[in-house]
């Protein structure tokens, strides 16, 4: 009988508008319960937004401040030389078994016609010549030094200035003289106005260069008359080509350089760039993006674990307020989501705060390092996402606390 | 035998433990629409274990818990909320007022998980108050307010969404005899209006002047 009763009183109560189903807060009564909490202690939740604050702000700042300071490292970079490539005849076939072609003698005119080319020099290298500080020092003995012709500018190429003397001008370029790089003027124990002994006869020593940085390889060098080599020598092959390209450009000019170089056989000309230095500027770029992420990782996940600790306290103290939630019909559910929604809130205020303090922080930097001030848009929404997203997953643990309470432990609590 | 408004067949509530508490023993009760009751007892003889089972607040071990007809006890956690927000009204010794909100919002609260909109929830939450008598002090916090008056705040929150039956777990408890008198006075109001009311008391001279006494001892129940 009651079985009965029961079956159709539960009927009726079905249709009783008293007893809808499931019943959901409205967005605004969700957000403005989730806002009550923070609302009320405002010290607390600005102190426990502050880690995530620092984090947003530190990563902010790396977002804007490496980007000038890369910059500025580039920038020191290419006034290095990172921005000079070194052009050499390359094998076609890639396991370098077949002999390299040998570069077209319009190479280096062709490659000083890339607009972004800044100085192009050509080095022939006469492998089998000596060069010797008197007639008398036997063959063979010419201690390590090459004798080179370089056409082009090389001094604007390779920044290099003279020590002393001059660089080959019309006339000498003609006559059997000779500009000796610093490491060989040292070696051979000469300077200018000397004359040393190269292919059987006298030449004239007219300058001396400082040192190569940029090619050390070049330093023991003796660069020798080219238009009077030209006449002794006709046919020798262009051993390498330096080119210096605008900064920031290399990269491209590296691209169109094969083709330009030898366009019947671009494959056949290989292409270098003084890489240590070029690493070396990557290596400072991911310095600073490992330094900065792990920075902003380090205080973002600090932030979290302080908005969690808030949390779990707060949980603590209102468990009052969870239980009469309970008694007044809260679902469990809606417990967990005003404890959540708590807690990302914190972390928007953190975020907010993060992204003004890391604007700031840049637009101070940039000002005071004259650079302009550069931030990725993305960053204005990410700061925020990213914070109460934290937030969010800081708040999951004390919330789940709060919903799995019973309403009488809950209410149990003084 | 029919079964009342809110009714209990057989009901037990064993808490965990070594040994096992047996708070309610096999209690079994019919409550009418309208009535007001009084539930006396000394301490820990299981009155506020009753009330939470009959407040839909916590399931029993065994037994029965009818109300309007459906037994609750079987019923889901979500779905014994939602019957709590629509058809229950609670009120504590301790007032549970919330501290950041005026009394008008504290009443408002009482209503948030009916689904009311804001306008609405405001407009009954008025009315309350006006019925307790406290609508001059609906803009002030729980913290200008004396014990007597939060208590009345909290009468106002379980009556303002209009719930069939009121359960009161000591409410003058914490407060002196003038503001008990006249915390009972606004039960009592509510109850001449309609609404069924439970409240548990130490006071034996407020329970005399209620329409039916429950005994509670060691978890069995006696009229
Ligand atoms: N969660 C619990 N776990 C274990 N024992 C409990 C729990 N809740 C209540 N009890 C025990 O159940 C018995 C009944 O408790 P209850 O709170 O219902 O008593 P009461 O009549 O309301 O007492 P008082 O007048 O002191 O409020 C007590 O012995 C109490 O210690
Ligand atoms: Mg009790």
């Amino acid at each position: 009988m009651t079985r009965l009763k029961a079956f159709f009183g539960r009927r009726g109560a079905a249709s009783d508008k008293t007893k809808r189903r499931r019943k959901h807060l409205r967005p605004t009564d969700v957000v403005a319960t989730a806002a009550l909490g923070p609302r009320t202690r405002l010290v607390r939740t600005g102190l426990s937004a502050l880690g995530i604050a620092i984090g947003i702000a530190a990563l902010v700042a790396m977002q804007g401040i490496p980007a000038s300071v890369q910059a500025e490292i580039r920038a020191e970079m290419d006034r290095q030389g990172a921005n000079l490539l070194v052009v050499h005849p390359g094998s076609t076939d890639m396991y370098g078994s077949e002999p390299p072609i040998p570069l077209p003698a319009s190479a280096p005119a062709m490659i000083a016609r890339i607009a972004p080319v800044e100085g192009v020099l050509a080095r022939r290298d006469l492998d089998q010549v000596g060069v010797y500080r008197s007639a008398l020092i036997p063959e063979g003995q010419s201690g390590g030094i090459t004798a080179s012709v370089a056409e082009g500018d090389l001094m604007r190429t390779l920044r290099v200035g003279l020590a002393e003397g001059k660089w080959f001008d019309q006339a000498a370029s003609g006559l059997p003289t000779v500009v000796l790089a610093n490491g060989a003027a040292r070696r051979l124990g000469v300077g200018v106005g000397a004359r040393i002994w190269i292919a059987q006869r006298w030449w004239a020593v007219i300058g001396v260069l400082d040192r190569i940085e940029l090619a050390q390889e070049m330093d023991s060098t003796a660069f020798l008359a080219p238009d009077f080599t030209a006449e002794l020598y006709p046919d020798t092959e262009i051993a390498s080509i330096y080119v210096a390209s605008a900064p920031g450009r290399s990269a491209a000019v590296r691209q169109v350089i094969p083709a330009t170089a030898n366009p019947e056989q671009p494959n056949g000309v290989s292409v270098t760039q003084l890489s240590d230095l070029f690493s070396a500027s990557m290596m400072v770029d991911k310095m600073f993006q490992t330094l900065s992420l792990g920075l902003g990782g380090l205080a973002l996940l600090i932030g979290g674990i302080g908005i969690a600790n808030t949390m779990v306290v707060a949980v603590m103290e209102r468990r009052g307020e969870v239980g009469l939630r309970r008694a007044i019909g809260a679902r469990t559910g809606q417990i967990a989501v005003q404890f959540v929604l708590e807690a990302a809130f914190i972390g928007l205020i953190g975020g907010l705060l993060g992204l003004g303090l890391g604007a700031y922080a840049t637009f101070i930097f940039t000002a005071a390092t004259h650079s302009a001030f550069a931030m990725p848009l993305w960053v204005l929404p990410a700061a925020p996402v990213v914070s109460i997203a934290i937030g969010a997953i800081a708040g999951l643990y004390p919330a789940l606390k709060a919903a799995r309470l019973s309403p009488t432990e809950a209410l149990r609590a003084i | 035998m029919t079964m009342g408004h809110l009714a209990l067949r057989g009901v037990s509530k064993v808490y965990p433990g070594n040994p096992p508490l047996y708070a309610l023993k096999e209690v079994s009760l019919d409550i009418d629409r309208g009535e007001f009751v009084g539930v006396v007892g000394p301490s820990g003889s299981g009155k506020t274990t009753l009330l939470s089972l009959m407040g839909l607040l916590d399931k029993p071990t065994a037994g029965e818990v009818w109300l309007d007809g459906v037994n609750v006890a079987a019923l889901s956690e979500a779905a014994r909320s939602q019957a709590r927000s629509d058809q229950i009204g609670f009120v504590f010794q301790q007032f549970y007022l919330l501290p950041a909100l005026t009394a008008r919002d504290n009443v408002a609260v009482g209503m948030l998980y009916q689904g009311l909109g804001a306008a609405e929830r405001r407009r009954r939450a008025d009315a309350a108050l006006d019925r307790v008598g406290l609508t001059p002090r609906a803009g002030h916090r729980p913290g200008q307010l004396s014990g007597g008056e939060q208590q009345r705040v909290a009468i106002a929150r379980a009556i303002a969404g209009e719930p069939a039956v009121v359960f009161a777990d000591e409410p003058t408890g914490a407060l002196d005899q003038a503001s008990g008198r006249v915390v009972m006075d606004c039960l009592r109001s509510a109850n001449d209006a309609g609404t069924t009311v439970v409240v548990i008391t130490h006071d034996l001279a407020l329970a005399d002047q209620m329409g039916r006494q429950i005994h509670m001892l060691d978890g069995e129940a006696s009229e």
